[in-house]
């Protein structure tokens, strides 16, 4: 496996609580969570730079919204 | 790139055969599978026609020097195995964005795989006498550990060409969910983490 660097994070109370929320309904831990977020924002990034647009869309009214990404 | 030893089935000499897993191979590895299987691919469909068969392999197009451009993203990883000092079989998978469907696991990650090949040689879609046995399973063994690895319990999911579901089914142990009306009607299976095999 590739050789892995340590960083510190500081997150405030609600970010901490949201990360540790989705770290249980997703069953991961922290870091594994956060290298998720990393790529699939660099995918996103990656398809928006070649002038994708992602969308999400309501499964039951067949609406969809534009996902607007940093 | 590293890498570890595994082993394939010499189908000449029923002999077990080592074999290297590379698991983070890089572009350059990619375009040169691609240079080694694509003449021969490109000669077994060109007898297949003439000789009038019906059927082609479904992955007939596939392209591993274009699919190494999108390995350059984080959340692209492709793993192949080596033996004979040619590279045997190549599997792309993704690390993000794709999400368990079976309970009790459902909208939990897994690792996805995107693409599972293995070389022209070793396929019977390509040939009547397979050189090597066993590089799609020692792949998926492969697939489950990264899934471990990254904290995902063993869950893999892929959708695959109808050609290949009995042996993703009976060679892997996966459970078929049936075809995907959001992803060209192609099978979905998935291994969940209590049955992934290590």
């Amino acid at each position: 496996m590739n050789a892995k660097k340590t960083m510190t994070l500081n997150l405030t109370e609600k970010e901490m609580a949201a990360l540790e929320r989705l770290c249980r309904k997703k069953d991961l831990n922290k870091t594994a969570l956060l290298r998720q977020a990393l790529r699939l924002y660099e995918l996103i990034d990656a398809r928006l730079e070649a002038g994708e647009a992602i969308f999400s869309e309501n499964r039951r009214t067949s609406k969809k919204a534009e996902l607007m990404v940093l | 790139m590293s890498s570890q030893a595994t082993a394939l089935v010499d189908l000449v000499t029923g002999r077990t055969v080592s074999a290297v897993l590379h698991d983070d191979l890089d572009e350059l590895r990619l375009i040169d599978g691609e240079i080694e299987w694509s003449p021969i691919r490109l000669r077994s469909l060109r007898q297949m026609i003439a000789s009038g068969q019906a059927t082609l392999p479904q992955h007939i197009h596939w392209n591993w020097a274009v699919k190494a451009v999108q390995n350059r993203l984080l959340a692209y990883r492709t793993l192949g195995i080596e033996a004979a000092g040619t590279m045997q079989g190549l599997m792309m998978v993704i690390l993000t964005g794709h999400l368990a469907r079976l309970e009790p696991d459902r909208n939990k990650p897994v690792v996805y795989v995107e693409f599972l090949e293995t070389a022209p040689w070793n396929s019977r879609e390509f040939t009547e006498m397979p050189t090597f046995k066993g590089v799609g399973t020692r792949l998926i063994e492969a697939a489950v550990r990264l899934s471990y690895d990254e904290g995902y319990s063993g869950r893999v999911g892929l959708h695959s060409l109808p050609q290949a579901s009995r042996f993703y089914v009976e060679g892997c142990g996966m459970t078929n969910l049936g075809s995907d009306p959001d992803y060209h009607d192609l099978p979905y299976l998935e291994s969940p983490a209590s049955r992934s095999k290590r």
